[in-house]
């Protein structure tokens, strides 16, 4: 499978179309309790139907342009406000997300390169359903 | 290696493996003031850490998810890359598993490799 040049994050308003991320996360987890018995031995609980418990992206931009991080910005502020839609790198998958609780603000951090000044960024999001899972 | 499941029965092999063991017991003051340890059980019991680094193809990134999820509800089969076989389930310090791809920034969107690392204990009854 081939990755595809862009990702999508599509809120009501608008489609933010952004280069495709250079690093690339994607957690999965599935509500359960692993502990430890009287006598110290591990058990398994499941807490929950067997649904996941959602999906969580990392995404981050090394060489980002002045337009680029702009565009980044405009996405986020549509993510803190209401479900959007994003296309993921693969060009299959589309997921419902909103921006991650962990993150609080897009923080940009200027790089130096030939070209000029870049900006190094991090998006981190949630999903809020599993619905368009591939 | 493989991790047995209903879905799937052979994942690649990890980039690096490691396995280790304890055995339940505290440890505790005396009346002489010397610690002394308390073993719970006699049976030792394993942990097991793999990683996949740039090395787990996209479609080994969702078996391995599946197997995770299995993983975080009942114990399972696992056969180890020695080839030993293990009753296992998610280890408790691992609530998530993450998949991560890097790419340079102008290469060539060709097919990709995930990198991972899961961590499993093995269940005793």
């Amino acid at each position: 499978m081939a990755l595809v040049s862009t990702i999508e994050i599509q809120d009501l308003g608008s489609n933010h179309v952004l280069p495709a991320p250079n690093e690339y996360e994607i957690s999965y987890g599935r509500p359960s309790v692993v502990g430890l018995n009287a006598v110290g031995k591990p058990f398994v609980q499941a807490l929950t139907a067997s649904t996941d418990d959602g999906y969580e992206f990392r995404l981050t931009w090394a060489v980002m342009t002045d337009a680029q991080l702009a565009l980044l910005q405009s996405a986020w502020t549509g993510l803190c406000s209401q479900v959007c839609r994003f296309a993921d790198m693969d060009g299959i998958t589309t997921y419902s997300v909103v921006r991650h609780e962990s993150q609080q603000a897009i923080d940009a951090e200027a790089v130096k390169t030939a070209a000029g000044i870049r900006w190094r960024a991090t998006l981190q999001m949630r999903s809020t359903s599993e619905d368009y899972e591939n | 290696m493989s991790i047995t499941l209903a879905t799937y029965t052979g994942i690649g092999t990890p980039s690096a493996y490691r396995i280790g063991f304890y055995l339940p017991s505290y440890s505790a003051g005396s009346a002489s003031g010397r610690p002394r340890a308390i073993a719970l059980d006699e049976t030792e019991i394993h942990e097991f850490t793999l990683t996949w680094e740039n090395n787990l193809v996209h479609q080994d990134h969702f078996y391995l998810r599946d197997a995770f999820y299995i993983f975080c509800t009942t114990a399972h089969t696992f056969v180890d890359p020695l080839g030993d076989t293990y009753s296992v389930m998610r280890h408790p310090d691992q609530p998530r598993i993450t998949f991560k791809l890097v790419r340079a920034y102008n290469a060539d969107n060709a097919d990709f490799l995930w990198s991972t690392t899961l961590r499993l204990i093995e269940a005793i009854a």
